[in-house]
């Protein structure tokens, strides 16, 4: 289902308590294309998010902890999802796919098996860098949404960094706190995302303070050399 | 190589704390010193500075190399037994290293000399990658330095880019122990290069780090730690507590653990041994190696494991040069050949030479007031001219 897709444009403000940002969410290559952007931005973009999604998606040991996260029918085991990464189809049924590697493969190769969540879309962003009229975009994939009845805001979509982001009813102008950039006022910012952490079910601690110790005989401004 | 005395700053300090560099003067004692600098030309920084680091991290590569396939080796180096497992693992994973600082001997005349290799836990991070080249562009901006004056330093956008290809999108914690002014000074700056990577990180002491039941390390609030850059040596983490955790856990170390194999002194006569006579490199040998009587009566006495020349001891021609206290020594000593170090206006430089990534990337120098470089011994910065 294509919406109607605004592009908005995100600025940042110091002087906004909780200043937002502002961009649109795309479900289907047909929606970058009729939201006005050439096929090869809207391509661009897509292997932009695609590439991030294969890097950095969560991956978990259990189905159940990951649709906790991101909810039920949102996940998929991993090697299903590297090799059908990021195959959004468009409107005509036919599948805009971005070439497949498979991402398991790492150099600690057991082979455990992983589910990750599906990607269900990707964000464009325009942000204005400091000052200056400079623009660039960023894109990244976006994930379902557990929870949070939508209501007035829309659909939810989970983004890279965790944060959760509505379309508003109509149109894909999106917005959300961004709060964590802060810091990164005067850089052109990417949406932070955290890696590929393995996520088991939260282990509880079973022990503190086992480092340190044989440092005992020796005290200074610095342990290095 | 010539050192030149030049005007301070003006409001240099005020510079240094707003950017974070606390750790300026120790202790009422100078420590980054703009009194005067080094002036390299071209030449000396390529032939004789540049290509030997990268020589010598080859070197010490193939030492790391050999040693985790030979035993006898890895008890030479005092990694404790159990430990080895770990270190060899680790470098069968090929777990990335950032750093390492060599310090070499050198008097812009004669090859520079190898005295040893901090692959570990080097310090003068920030001093030597952002603090001396802001003061050289603050000197050519003020017309104090030529315009065309250049230093040998590209270390801060080498680890950045080496960050940013370690951590691999995870989150980065730092780590030192708690009271160490200096070393925060030094994890901060990492933790910054590595938010300039786009990476979320954030810190915990040494002495807080926990383990969590599945096996990894866990921060004070028990968040798991992905990648953690610790300032903490490895040879007193393999005899901490959580030494026998290290083998299982997820947990990555920058330093990783086959760094334990090139961050003791007993590199250097593992070096000489596979390349003797090399033009940078001093001889050097075991204590309890009878062919340390090739020395004669000039050595450098040096416990495998020491910081800020603890317990070293320089002797020439039968009398003892210097001599400095500490508490290490346990673990065995080598001996190796007394260097050159030069003498300019009563100050003997080390040459602190950086690899990042497994390249040479810049210098920083130290000098004291005598041959042995300790903890109170000063920074101070270079230029390329001519």
């Amino acid at each position: 289902m294509a919406g109607v897709a605004v592009l908005g444009y995100f600025w940042f403000s110091q002087n906004e308590a909780e200043p937002e940002m502002e961009g649109t969410i795309y479900t289907s290559m047909d929606d970058c294309l009729y939201a006005g952007s050439d096929a090869a931005t809207c391509k661009a973009r897509f292997d932009e998010a695609t590439e991030a999604y294969k890097k950095t998606a969560p991956r978990f040991v259990s189905l159940q902890d990951c649709e906790r996260d991101f909810g039920a029918g949102a996940c998929t085991p991993a090697n299903t999802a590297a090799a059908t990464a990021a195959t959004l189809p468009n409107v005509n049924g036919s599948s805009a796919s971005a070439p497949t590697t498979n991402s398991e493969t790492t150099a600690s190769s057991e082979t455990r098996s992983y589910f990750m969540p599906a990607m269900m879309g990707f964000m464009a962003a325009r942000m204005m860098s400091g000052g200056n009229m400079q623009q660039s975009y960023t894109a990244s994939p976006l994930y379902g949404c557990n929870g949070a009845a939508s209501g007035a805001g829309g659909r939810c979509y989970t983004g890279a960094s965790g944060r959760s982001y509505y379309g508003s009813a109509g149109s894909r102008t999106v917005k959300a706190p961004v709060s964590e950039f802060r810091s990164n006022a005067n850089r052109s910012f990417r949406v932070v995302s955290r890696g590929a952490s393995v996520r088991s079910a939260a282990s509880p601690v079973a022990s503190r303070g086992g480092f340190g110790g044989s440092s005992r005989s020796y005290s200074g401004s610095s342990y290095g050399g | 190589m010539r050192r030149i005395s030049i005007q301070e700053r003006p409001n240099w300090r005020k510079s240094a704390e707003d950017s974070g560099f606390a750790y300026h003067s120790m202790d009422g004692l100078t420590y980054w010193d703009e009194r005067a600098y080094y002036a390299f030309t071209m030449r000396q920084i390529e032939d004789d500075l540049e290509a030997p680091s990268q020589e010598m991290h080859a070197l010490a590569m193939e030492v790391a190399d050999r040693a985790v396939r030979d035993e006898e080796m890895l008890f030479r180096l005092a990694i404790p037994e159990n430990a080895w497992d770990t270190v060899r693992e680790s470098y069968r994973r090929g777990d990335p290293s950032l750093y390492g600082r060599f310090d070499f001997a050198y008097d812009g005349r004669g090859p520079a000399k190898l005295l040893e290799y901090n692959a570990d836990t080097p310090t003068a991070l920030y001093e030597a990658s952002c603090f001396q080249w802001s003061w050289l562009e603050d000197l050519i901006a003020a017309g104090k330095l030529p315009a065309e004056a250049d230093q040998f330093n590209s270390i801060h956008d080498r680890l950045v880019a080496a960050i940013t290809d370690i951590a691999q999108g995870r989150k980065l914690h730092g780590s030192c122990m708690k009271g160490a002014e200096e070393d925060l000074g030094t994890v901060s700056y990492v933790q910054d290069c590595a938010s300039l990577a786009g990476l979320e990180t954030s810190f915990v002491a040494v002495e807080e780090i926990g383990l969590l039941q599945d096996g990894r390390f866990c921060d004070a609030s028990s968040e798991a730690i992905e990648v953690l850059f610790k300032l903490y040596p490895w040879e007193w983490m393999l005899r901490d507590n959580y030494a026998a955790d290290i083998a299982k856990t997820e947990t990555r170390f920058i330093e990783p653990p086959w760094k334990a194999i090139l961050s003791n002194k007993g590199l250097l006569p593992l070096m000489w041994d596979i390349a003797p006579g090399h033009p940078n490199l001093l001889p050097a040998f075991f204590e309890d190696d009878q062919q340390k009587w090739q020395l004669g009566e000039s050595f450098a006495k040096k416990p495998l494991f020491s910081r800020e020349g603890a317990n070293i001891l320089l002797v020439r021609n039968g009398t003892v040069l210097d001599s400095a206290t500490g508490s290490y020594g346990g673990e065995g000593y080598i001996r190796q050949g007394l260097a050159d170090i030069p003498c300019l206006d009563g100050n003997y430089p080390v040459i602190g030479s950086w690899i990042i990534a497994g390249e040479s990337a810049g210098i920083g120098i130290r000098e004291d007031s005598s041959p042995i470089t300790k903890n109170d011994s000063r920074f101070v910065p270079h230029a390329i001219i001519g």
